[in-house]
């Protein structure tokens, strides 16, 4: 097929299977046909990559779980897949959540696992852009988007499960009685932080990692906070390399950290503002991704599932049979609930904290000379509170702390229905199969491992249901922005 | 013991007691590693033991030599072999079954008895052509298949076969890598084979056979949901989170009690089909029994994971097999839609 054609397909299908776009294409042809390109170029990677390597990855890591396919995830830099986040401006494709969950729908239907790479990548890119930390944009974000034009891939993962708290510590009322074993302690010029962090995706091979911790053991939440950590940094270790049941391709580590000294300049936004700034700003711009990896699994699943019933035996197709077209209905019903629900959830995130990103003046910052960012005084000035309370009142400015929750609960909702789906749909599948040997088996089996797990990360969808309840029914949780003006510890 | 009181007496009391020390001793401590590295075939290591307990004869009349048990009482032993390992409970179900098919087909059987059987493991549902001696034909899914020492292949008309293995014409095709991991399930290819010795079943024998096999599977469910119980009520009961364990938060609690309803549930079921009273199970309520438990036990070993949390994704936790496992139980001995729309035949509507 053309690059025109392949185009025009794209197109096509994302109108249909997203009524919504089609009635933005209406508004804003040029962001329509942006998202038009992510999807292009993930359906290409799939083609040229991810599906004539995803069972042989799965496979080598079950049997090596320190395996990590380097050569998927350079071929990842020639389709842009680390730096779709990024502002155009420093390097990347300058999409938000929509561009990213439409991708993370195109590449896990394909292969979960080797597109979690990529979204863990970006889940780690999140706090650094919603913490508005200018200052690190020049350097970290340019730096990745340049490495991968190198075709260097250049990872980054985010750190906030501790072995004794998941659950709580992505939700405010929890943390304040989590049990932590992590803390960052103040010394002169910085901070020691000391303790594990587990289960982090990417943890084994991110270059640079977004983390939260608390700088009091005893007020965990007045002191959350959010830090940018480099693996180079003395002190820092890969304790080891969890043996998943699926979405292997994608390593999940526990991180030691023993005397790990951070500057104070890494403290993105201000210490205590953790909760907000590290974990709830960032679930609401990452749940609609997860839901759309859910999705992207469930489909990928049924396409392999209608493909089988498309072949005849002894005479027969099971697709013209009626129980099946009424099965590959229902499930497809579910596929769609999913997609509505993971499009609105990430519209809603970016018609809020994407317009920060997307406001005049972040993009008359962006429009400076680099040369002028990366010198010292505009650094001093973006890392003093000053600086800080400057970014917080564009913030301020341009969404609103109810807004934000509504995103937030609008995402919760989408990673339940969607990881609700995937699992139904792959065990369903996978039944509808019987005990065929066939060449479809393989990928439904492993598609079963791989959507369990979208149950659980990014909050365990019993945590994401009282989320919903909370921010979006009740009242009970509300996300904060930070404050323009207050300096120090709140 | 996982079988609620009221379906124990004496006899079985003691049985089951014995049995559950098998399982302690010989199961349990294997079941991790023998789903990581099934080639290794350590499940084979549980056959001695499980000789000594009678689990390798169970089904044979005692004038046979063997145990002569009830098809319920063999259903409460194969659940709680499953509890441990499913993939043991499916390969001494096939062996079990495998014995009863000779036995009730009149095909001449020379092992000898008790501890030193040989493994069998049995075919069903197979499509056989050709006459005596030229054997061919395939069949799906046989757990053991690569293990076993000898093979019965039961067609789908009743035609029985005895083959030892190795045998010429008898191949191995699709190796099946997701579920009942320890037990080798593979695809049985056959071409003109010589069997041994040739039988037939006839219509109530096959009945009673194919009734036996799905109340096989879905006792092998009732051990995952029992299984799913017990790993999650102990995280639960350690697990710190949320200011509290979180056995003690409510959403907790009604998941645990789900799975508790389901266990109930399983074994009244397994009771009911299997004729607890006395009688043999009739195959529709077996298969209706099968497909039953084996959503709930999906849904159990899912609950189980869901709340062991990011551990429960983590292989060495036990607990992420039990949902493979149950996912096999699904499509195995048949699948849902299949068994549903055969179901309906069989009420003659
Ligand atoms: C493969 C994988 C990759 C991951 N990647 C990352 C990553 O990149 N970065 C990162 O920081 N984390 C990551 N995680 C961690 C993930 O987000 C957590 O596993 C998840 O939030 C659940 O936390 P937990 O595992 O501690 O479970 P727990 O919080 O211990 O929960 C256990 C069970 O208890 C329930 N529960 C807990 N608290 C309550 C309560 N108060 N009320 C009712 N029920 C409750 C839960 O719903 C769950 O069913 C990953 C996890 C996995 C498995």
């Amino acid at each position: 097929m053309s690059p025109r054609a392949a185009s025009g397909e794209t197109a096509r299908r994302l109108k249909a299977d997203f009524p919504a776009l089609e009635a933005l294409r209406a508004r804003d042809r040029g962001m329509f046909d942006s998202l038009v390109g992510v999807v292009q170029e993930c359906a290409a990677f799939n083609r040229r990559h991810a599906l004539p390597a995803a069972l042989e990855i799965d496979r080598r890591v079950r049997e090596d779980h320190d395996y990590f396919a380097w050569d998927i995830a350079e071929a990842g830099c020639g389709h842009g897949l680390f730096s779709l986040i990024i502002p155009e401006r420093l390097g990347g494709r300058g999409g938000l959540a929509v561009a990213f969950s439409l991708a993370m729908e195109e590449l896990c239907s394909a292969c979960a696992g080797i597109a979690n790479i990529f979204g863990a990548h970006a889940l780690g890119l999140v706090p650094l852009l919603t913490s508005g930390s200018m200052a690190h944009w020049d350097t970290h974000l340019r730096e990745t988007a340049l490495a991968e034009k190198r075709g260097e891939p250049l990872i980054w993962a985010y750190a906030i499960t501790e072995p004794s708290a998941g659950t709580d510590v992505e939700e405010p009322h929890f943390l304040t009685r989590a049990r932590l074993s992590m803390r960052a302690e103040r010394v002169k010029g910085g901070y020691l932080l000391n303790g594990r962090k587990c289960f982090i995706s990417n943890g084994a091979v991110a270059r640079w990692l977004t983390l939260t911790t608390c700088t009091d053991t005893a007020r965990p939440l007045e002191t959350w906070t959010l830090f940018l950590i480099d693996r180079e940094m003395p002190g820092f270790s890969v304790a080891r390399n969890e043996v998943k049941m699926g979405q292997r391709a994608c390593p999940a580590s526990e991180l030691l950290f023993e005397d790990v000294f951070v500057p104070e300049d890494n403290v993105l936004g201000r210490e205590g503002e953790g909760m907000d700034l590290g974990a709830l700003l960032v679930l609401a711009a990452s749940r609609a991704p997860v839901g759309a990896i859910a999705t992207g699994i469930a489909r990928g699943t049924l396409e392999r599932l209608r493909e089988w019933a498309g072949e005849r035996r002894g005479g027969r197709r099971p697709l013209d049979e009626q129980s099946v077209q009424m099965a590959l209905a229902d499930m497809h019903i579910e596929l769609q609930k999913s997609r509505w629900a993971y499009l609105n959830a990430a519209l809603a995130f970016d018609r809020s904290l994407g317009r920060v990103l997307d406001s005049s003046l972040t993009g008359g910052v962006l429009r400076l000379p680099a040369s002028l960012r990366a010198g010292r005084n505009w650094q001093r000035l973006m890392k003093s509170p000053l600086g800080r309370g400057i970014v917080n009142a564009v913030m301020r400015a341009n969404t609103t702390g109810e807004e934000v929750t509504r995103a937030l609960a609008l995402a919760s909702l989408a990673k339940v229905v969607g990881g609700d789906t995937a699992v139904q749909v792959t065990a369903r599948c996978l039944e509808m199969l019987g005990t065929e040997p066939c060449p479809q088996r393989p990928w439904l089996e492993k598609a079963f491992r791989d959507a369990k797990l979208t149950q659980i990360y990014e909050g365990t969808n019993q945590l994401n249901r009282l989320t919903y309840y909370l921010a979006g029914l009740e009242g009970g949780l509300e996300v904060a922005l930070p404050e323009p003006l207050l300096m120090g510890v709140r | 013991m996982l079988a609620p009181r009221m379906y124990l007496d004496e006899t079985r009391t003691a049985l089951l007691s014995s049995v559950e020390g098998f399982v302690e001793r010989e199961i349990s401590p294997l079941a991790f590693e023998a789903d990581e590295h099934p080639e290794e075939n350590d499940i084979l290591k549980i056959l001695p033991g499980a000789g000594e307990s009678g689990l390798l004869d169970a089904l044979l009349p005692e004038e046979r030599g063997g145990q002569g048990m009830d098809p319920f009482t063999f259903l409460l032993v194969t659940a709680e072999l499953a509890a441990a390992s499913a993939a043991a409970a499916v390969l001494l179900l096939g062996h079990n079954l495998a014995l009863l098919a000779l036995e009730l087909s009149g095909v001449g059987n020379d092992t000898a008895s008790g501890e030193g059987r040989p493994l069998h493991c049995l075919a069903t549902g197979t499509r056989l052509r050709g006459p005596a001696g030229e054997l061919g034909g395939r069949c799906d899914f046989v757990p053991g298949l690569l293990q076993a020492e000898r093979l019965v292949v039961v067609g789908e008309e009743g035609r029985v076969a005895l083959i030892s293995l190795p045998c010429l014409g008898v191949r191995t095709g699709y190796l099946f890598d997701h579920g009942l991991r320890a037990a080798r399930p593979a695809e049985l290819l056959l071409k003109s084979v010589s069997p041994q010795s040739e039988g037939r079943l006839e219509g109530e024998g096959l009945e009673r056979l194919e009734a036996l096999l799905e109340m096989g599977a879905a006792a092998a469910c009732a051990g995952i949901i029992c299984a799913s119980l017990s790993a999650a009520a102990e995280y639960a009961g350690r697990r710190y989170q949320g200011g509290d364990i979180i056995g003690e938060h409510q959403q907790v609690r009604l998941m645990l009690g789900e799975m508790e309803a389901s266990r109930e549930v399983a074994f009244a079921l397994l009771a009911g089909a299997a004729g607890f009273g006395g009688g043999d199970p009739g195959s529709r309520a077996a298969r209706a029994v099968r497909r039953f438990l084996a959503e709930r036990a999906l849904g159990c070993a899912c609950d189980a994971v869901q709340l062991h949390g990011g551990y429960g994704y983590m292989r060495e936790q036990g607990v992420e097999r039990l949902m493979r496992d149950a996912s096999c139980l699904q499509a195995w001995p048949a699948p849902s839609r299949q068994l549903l729309l055969g179901l309906r035949d069989m009420t003659g509507a």
